[in-house]
Formats: C-alpha cells, sequence, structure tokens
C-alpha cells in the first residue's frame, strides 16, 4: 500500500472506464436483467487484472488501499457494469488480508455474520446476497466460541432463493445449515462485530456516490436540452436549484465514502466500522433526495423503461437499502455515541481523520 | 334496500350510511385496498365490469346532473361519496370519461354530443383516454402541434399525443389539436373527439420504470374526424379544456392516497417491532401529523367550495402538498422495511403481505403529471400571492 499505488491506480481506472464505456451498452444493462452473466466483460476485467486491484501483492494482487481505488470503485456506480467486479475486489481484499489468495472468479459477499460450530460447519441466514445465484462463492465471516472466522462457502452448500430486486440483478436469500467451509481461517483484525457488513456498507456508498456524480451529469445535460415555454428548462431557477441541491448530495456522498474508505484503510475495526456507518447513512440519505431531484427535472420521460435514467435510479433506491439501511446504521452509530459518553463526541467528530 | 334513488331527501347522514351500506354489501373483498396494494387500481375489463354494477345500482356519476344521468350532488354529497369509497377500500379507476369528457360536454357540448356521448359514457361502452400532452409540449401544453385542418366536412388530424395514460384500454380519445396559429399561442386550439378505431391512428404502449404498460403513444396520420366532433368553438379549446381544471385539482388533491400509504407505514412499523425506535417513530409522527394538517387544509377548500365557492388558484396547493406527501410516505415505507424494501413483488414482513416496491413506483410520477410541481408553485406565486411574474419566462 505504498504511494506509488497511485500510478496504478490512474491508469487502471482510465483502462476500466475505457472498457465500460465501450461494453456497459443499453442492450448489456438488459441482458443482464435477464440473469445472463456477461462472461467476456468479466474476462476483459480479469485481463485488466481489475478483480484483484485491492488484494495485497503477496497474494498475487495489486495491493492498492481503498482510499486508492475511491475513484475506479465509483466508476462501478457511474458506468454500472452489471458484473460483480467490486464484491470480488472486496473479497479478495479481505482475503488477501488473511494471507488467502481468491479463486479466479466472480465472487458474492454476504453481509450478514453467519455461525461456525465446533467441526467448522457454518449455519446462518442472510436474507439478500447480491449475485449468489450468479457465483460459485460466498465469501462470509462466521462467529465461532469466541474467535470469528473467514469462511469460503461453496453456493451448492447453500440453500438459495433467488429474490426480485429493485436492480434487477442477481440476488438471493442464502441459508446455510452445516454447510462445510471451502476454506476458513481467522477473520482480520479490521473486522469487527459487524463482520463485512461494514466494508459491504463502504462499497455500496462508493456505489451510489459514483451513480449520483453521473445522475448529476445526466440532470445537468437534460436540463440545457430540454426546451419548454421557449428555452431550455436549465435556465428556471426552480431547475437550477434543485440541481444545486443535487450537486450538494453528490458530493456529500462522495466525501463521506472517500472518508469511510481511508478508515479501512486504517485497519482498527471500530474506526472502520463507524466510517462505514457514516458513509452508508450520508450516501443513503443522498440517494433518497437526489433520485427524487432526478425524476423531477426529466419529467415523464424520465419515468420510462425506455430512458436511461432508472437504471441508476433503481440502483440508488436498491443499495440504499443494502448492507443494512441508513437507518439501521444510524441506530447503531447512536448508540455507540451515547455509550462513549458526552465528552468523547466532540473530539470523535474533530479527531484529524487520516 | 339501501338505494341512492332521492340522494336530495337524505340528510348528509342518511346519505353517508345507504351509500356505505350499499358498497359494504357489493364491492368484491379480493379487490380492496389493503396492506398488501395499498394503492390498488382497476382498469380494463375489472374496471368496467365494477363500473356496470355502480350504474345499475344508480351510483354512477355522483358529480353530473340528473337529467343527464348522473346523481346530481351537491358538493357536499360529492366529497362524502368519496370518503366512503376509500373507506370501503374501493380500488381508484382512471374513467375520464366520468370525470373530465362529461362535466366538459355538459358544460360545452352540443346537444347532439351529449345526447350521443354521455349515455355511452355511462354505460362503459366507450372508455376514454386524455390526449393533451406531446413530445415538446409537457408544462408548456400551448404549444402543441397536432394539426387538425378543415375539410369540407371533416378534420384531417396529423401529429402525435405522448403519455396517454390507459389509451390500450380506450375507444375513444378527446384532444387539443392546432386549427390556427395566433400571437397568443394558446389561441388557435381545438378540442377534437376521436374514435381510437379511425383509420390512420397507431397507439404504441410504453413500459414505465415499473415494467407496466401504463401510458402510450398515439400517433395521427391523415386521420379524417368529422367536423360535428369539434367541442365548442373553433380555436377556443383552451378554454373549453382549462374550464374544469379546478376541479380536476380537488380530486387529484384528495387524501385517499396518502391515508392508506399511512396506514401501510403504521403496519410496517408494527410488524418489524420498530416501535420502540426513537428515529422511526418520530418521523411517522410526523408524517401523520402532516396528514392530519392535510386533511383539515382539503375538508377547508371544499367546504367553501361547497357553500356556492368556485375552485381558485389556491387549489395547486393541494396538488403540491398532497403528491410531495405521497412521496415522503412512500419513501418511508421502503426505507423502515431495510433489505425488504429493494424486493420487487410480494414480499411477507412480519405478518403483513405486501408489495412495497408496487407502491413506491406508484407514488413517482404523482409531482409531475396533471400540472408538474413546479408549475404548480408558479401559480401560487403569482396568482395566489400576487408576485410579479419573472420577465418572459411564460409566454
Ligand atoms: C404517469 C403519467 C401519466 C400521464 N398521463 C397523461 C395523459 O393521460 N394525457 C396527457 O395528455 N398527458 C399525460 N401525462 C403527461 C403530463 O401531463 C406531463 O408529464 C406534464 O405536463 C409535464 O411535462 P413533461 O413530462 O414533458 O415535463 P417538462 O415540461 O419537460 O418538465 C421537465 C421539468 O421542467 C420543469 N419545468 C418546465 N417548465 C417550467 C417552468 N416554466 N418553470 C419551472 N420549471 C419548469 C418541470 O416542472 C419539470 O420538473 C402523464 C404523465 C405521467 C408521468
Amino acid at each position: 500500500m505504498s504511494r506509488d499505488n497511485d500510478d496504478i491506480a490512474g491508469p487502471l481506472g482510465d483502462q476500466l472506464a475505457r472498457l465500460f464505456a465501450k461494453t456497459v451498452t443499453r442492450e448489456a444493462l438488459v441482458a443482464a436483467e435477464h440473469n445472463v452473466f456477461d462472461a467476456a466483460l468479466w474476462n476483459e476485467i480479469s485481463e485488466i487484472g481489475a478483480a484483484l486491484a485491492l488484494a495485497a501483492e503477496s497474494v498475487g494482487g495489486a495491493g492498492l488501499a481503498w482510499a486508492q481505488a475511491d475513484g475506479l470503485l465509483q466508476l462501478l456506480g457511474s458506468q454500472l457494469p452489471p458484473v460483480p467486479l467490486g464484491e470480488t475486489m472486496l473479497a479478495a481484499w479481505v482475503l488477501g488480508l488473511a494471507g488467502i489468495e481468491a479463486p479466479a472468479a466472480p465472487l458474492a459477499v454476504a453481509g450478514a455474520l453467519l455461525q461456525i460450530d465446533g467441526d467448522g460447519c457454518v449455519s446462518g441466514d442472510d436474507a439478500l446476497v447480491s449475485w449468489a445465484p450468479q457465483a460459485q462463492v460466498i465469501v462470509a465471516v462466521a462467529q465461532g466460541a469466541g474467535a470469528r472466522q473467514l469462511v469460503l462457502l461453496s453456493t451448492l452448500d447453500a440453500e438459495l432463493t433467488p429474490q426480485r430486486t429493485l436492480d434487477r440483478l442477481p440476488a438471493a436469500r442464502a441459508r446455510f445449515r452445516g454447510a462445510r467451509p471451502l476454506q476458513a481461517v481467522a477473520a482480520p483484525a479490521v473486522l469487527g462485530e459487524t463482520g463485512l457488513l461494514a466494508p459491504l456498507a463502504v462499497l455500496r456508498a462508493l456505489q451510489l456516490a459514483g451513480s449520483l456524480s453521473q445522475v448529476l451529469a445526466l440532470c445537468i445535460d437534460y436540463a440545457n436540452t430540454r426546451s419548454q415555454f421557449g428555452k431550455t428548462i436549465g435556465k428556471f431557477q426552480a431547475i437550477q436549484h434543485q440541481i444545486a441541491e443535487l450537486a450538494e448530495l453528490s458530493a456529500a456522498a462522495q466525501v463521506a465514502a472517500g472518508y469511510a474508505a481511508r478508515q479501512l484503510d486504517g485497519g482498527d475495526a471500530a474506526a472502520a466500522e463507524r466510517g462505514a456507518a457514516v458513509a452508508k447513512i450520508r450516501a443513503a440519505a443522498s440517494a433518497t433526495r437526489g433520485a427524487a431531484i432526478a425524476h423531477q427535472v426529466f419529467g415523464a420521460i424520465g419515468t420510462t423503461d425506455e430512458h436511461l435514467l432508472h437504471y441508476h435510479t433503481r440502483r440508488l433506491w436498491q443499495w440504499r437499502d443494502e448492507a443494512g439501511s441508513d437507518g439501521w446504521w444510524a441506530e447503531r452509530l447512536g448508540r455507540q455515541a451515547l455509550a462513549a459518553g458526552a465528552a468523547a463526541l466532540w473530539t470523535g467528530i474533530t479527531a484529524s481523520a487520516p | 334496500m339501501s338505494e341512492p334513488a332521492h340522494p336530495d331527501r337524505l340528510s348528509d347522514e342518511q346519505f353517508r350510511e345507504r351509500f356505505r351500506a350499499w358498497l359494504a354489501a357489493n364491492y368484491p373483498a379480493e379487490l380492496k385496498q389493503d396492506s398488501h396494494r395499498p394503492f390498488r387500481r382497476l382498469r380494463g375489463d375489472a374496471a368496467v365490469a365494477w363500473l356496470r354494477r355502480v350504474r345499475q345500482a344508480g351510483w354512477r356519476a355522483p358529480a353530473w346532473p340528473r337529467e343527464y344521468g348522473g346523481m346530481g350532488l351537491s358538493f357536499r354529497k360529492q366529497l362524502i361519496y368519496h370518503e366512503e369509497l376509500e373507506h370501503a377500500g374501493v380500488a381508484r379507476i382512471i374513467d375520464l370519461g366520468e370525470t373530465q369528457l362529461g362535466p366538459t360536454l355538459i358544460q360545452c357540448g352540443s346537444e347532439a354530443q351529449k345526447a350521443h356521448y354521455l349515455p355511452r359514457i355511462l354505460s362503459c361502452e366507450d372508455v376514454w383516454c386524455q390526449g393533451y400532452s406531446e413530445p415538446g409540449a409537457g408544462s408548456d401544453l400551448a404549444s402543441l402541434r397536432t394539426s387538425a385542418v378543415r375539410e369540407g366536412e371533416a378534420f384531417i388530424v396529423n401529429g402525435q399525443k405522448i403519455w396517454t395514460t390507459h389509451a390500450t384500454d380506450s375507444t375513444h380519445i378527446f384532444t387539443l389539436v392546432r386549427t390556427g396559429k395566433f400571437a397568443k399561442k394558446q389561441q388557435g386550439i381545438s378540442f377534437l373527439l376521436i374514435d381510437l378505431a379511425t383509420p390512420g391512428i397507431t397507439v404504441r404502449p410504453i413500459v414505465n420504470l415499473a415494467g407496466e404498460d401504463e401510458f402510450c403513444e398515439v400517433f395521427f396520420d391523415n386521420v379524417r374526424v368529422p367536423a360535428a366532433q369539434l367541442v365548442g368553438e373553433l380555436d377556443q379549446g383552451w378554454t373549453v379544456a382549462k374550464a374544469l381544471l379546478g376541479y380536476e385539482r380537488i380530486w387529484i388533491g384528495s387524501p385517499a392516497l396518502a391515508g392508506k400509504a399511512l396506514e401501510l407505514a403504521r403496519t410496517l412499523v408494527e410488524e418489524l417491532a420498530l416501535t420502540n425506535d426513537a428515529g422511526v417513530m418520530d418521523r411517522l409522527a410526523q408524517l401523520a401529523a402532516d396528514l392530519h394538517d392535510y386533511r383539515l387544509l382539503y375538508a377547508e377548500i371544499c367546504d367553501s367550495i361547497a357553500d356556492g365557492g368556485k375552485p381558485g388558484p389556491d387549489v395547486s396547493m393541494l396538488k403540491v402538498y398532497a403528491s410531495e406527501l405521497l412521496h415522503r410516505l412512500t419513501e418511508f415505507n421502503q426505507e423502515v422495511a431495510a433489505e425488504s424494501g429493494g424486493i420487487v413483488g410480494d414480499a411477507r414482513i412480519g405478518g403483513a403481505l405486501t408489495d412495497l416496491h408496487w407502491q413506491f413506483m406508484m407514488a413517482r410520477p404523482v409531482t409531475i403529471f396533471a400540472g408538474a410541481n413546479e408549475i404548480q408553485r408558479d401559480i401560487l406565486a403569482k396568482t395566489v400571492l400576487g408576485l410579479p411574474a419573472e420577465a418572459s419566462a411564460r409566454n
């Protein structure tokens, strides 16, 4: 995780952006929503090495820090490649921290904390695992007697109930009953009580921030194009004010998601969880209001299936609800603030963050 | 039996009881709005079947005068009528023949038009949709370009309408078309009735973001429309269409949908055991208080009309408030459900079966249609509050 890695993150991001611009067409998005896995896109991504961008160099990864990969993780939200790249990057990162090389395949991540018994068998439920129907392996954290274990589970050992979701991408409720993991190791220290939910929330926050920035660009473009009453609607202050608010919401989500990425890099579980909570609450609130603004700017055309806007807004609504809703994280953050006491609050907020 | 026969002779409360009893005995339980489908709506055959039953029992067209086959209810009894529909959980029906075209014809139509069309609306033989908007004419409706050129005893219509709700369920479309060019673009627009079976018309459904074919494009290619289908004077269609706008905004402003959404919110909070979550309860209480306030505002404006007033520009307030409240309520419902909020279709939440996606999606366009909220606020600012018009913002 050296500064030199900035030299890798930049070109990698550029390469991905070009790849997505070329391949993430409307047809590709529609196909993915009909359960067709985009193997060609996945192969190109693998060749570039993006799936292992966050994994340690010792396990064959590029060893980028989350903060360095901030921009390319946001591409997942701004350009919407319909493959589990974010999940796979996250999984390869955490496996790398545990010294394990990630399987060379698309991976799914369960945010819920599972249980592991004395025989090393895993049980538990996750209400919604994105991409589980198309992945062979789910990465999860399971609580044992005392220690938490990072486990690789075969989807063949899971009882999967596919769910239709707002983003129309593959997802399932996953149930494990005494599943024997493909691999199990002590969970890395950065994963606290909430296991993989915190990094998953950070990933969703980064995706939300990326999507919001793209929605902002779409709104500006449309407001400068659509004409009513003899002028472009972008000339009406009612529209200008809403788009300005959207810009604020988008910026706030980016700052919060970037903060959370740095907390993950810091390696401290409590700080990482606080960062995740802050980022998910902020990005989710931005998503709710931001999607409403975008639809208002676009009027009727934005409510059609033919228009591209809903590929973003449906994901804004979906990601907002996933990996702990803003209400859930807010409750947790609030309880922690209360438990830490009044004196700790101000220093907690103002401590110079890494 | 609970027949409305002479509603005038019934007190308001007697009328309410009769209608309530009739709905309880006749409205199919499986079609009710409930926590599963709080905004349930009937369209197509299901809507027609129910409306025919309503008609047979004499409860159809509460606002139409008796001489045209309606119930001729006072405004106050119309309000009661709508309250009872809400109370009984009767699904919404977009019946533009009854709510828009009928009253327009009664006010502006020729005797021949009234004699021909009104009975057919009541019997659902004709089902009407509204063809106003065009790709280039949304908020700026007066810039519409679909043209109607007089040729002998007919108009030849060319152009395109869009966002026509339920055109595929309809037999007829009432349109605003351009018949003349004047300095003021609201002039030169005419109100024309068109049979959708006329040669030269193509209807193309548009799928919305919830995956439903709710609205359509309607194309006109040299469509011959008999000149007798013109409503009101030539080039005066804008005035004809505006005549009923106030009443339309009143019914669109009804707190019924928001009421159903709040019922769902309560169910969710209970089923999810969130009643001890202060943050959630604070938001729920705020929504409940806002709906309560809104019901009072709605009642106040309706009362003033019942006492003989006419709907004024202040009814724009209703549209803005009701639509934004519905946004907030449906967002709340989706958010408290956390992971289940992203499920499309039926989801079991505690003991309740509900479809959060549908209620959420149905509520998205309410701030856009029937006059976008920006336009409504413009009206409030200029017409109600007397603030100056922005130079050249509107022409
Ligand atoms: C679900 C649905 C059903 C519909 N059903 C029908 C139907 O049955 N028949 C029919 O004729 N039409 C129908 N419509 C169309 C509806 O009337 C239009 O969508 C509406 O008039 C807005 O027009 P627009 O969508 O073109 O948006 P635009 O007019 O392009 O507006 C885009 C944005 O710019 C804003 N804006 C525009 N002008 C101004 C201004 N002067 N000041 C400030 N802001 C401004 C708007 O408020 C909006 O936020 C329907 C629409 C929807 C969404």
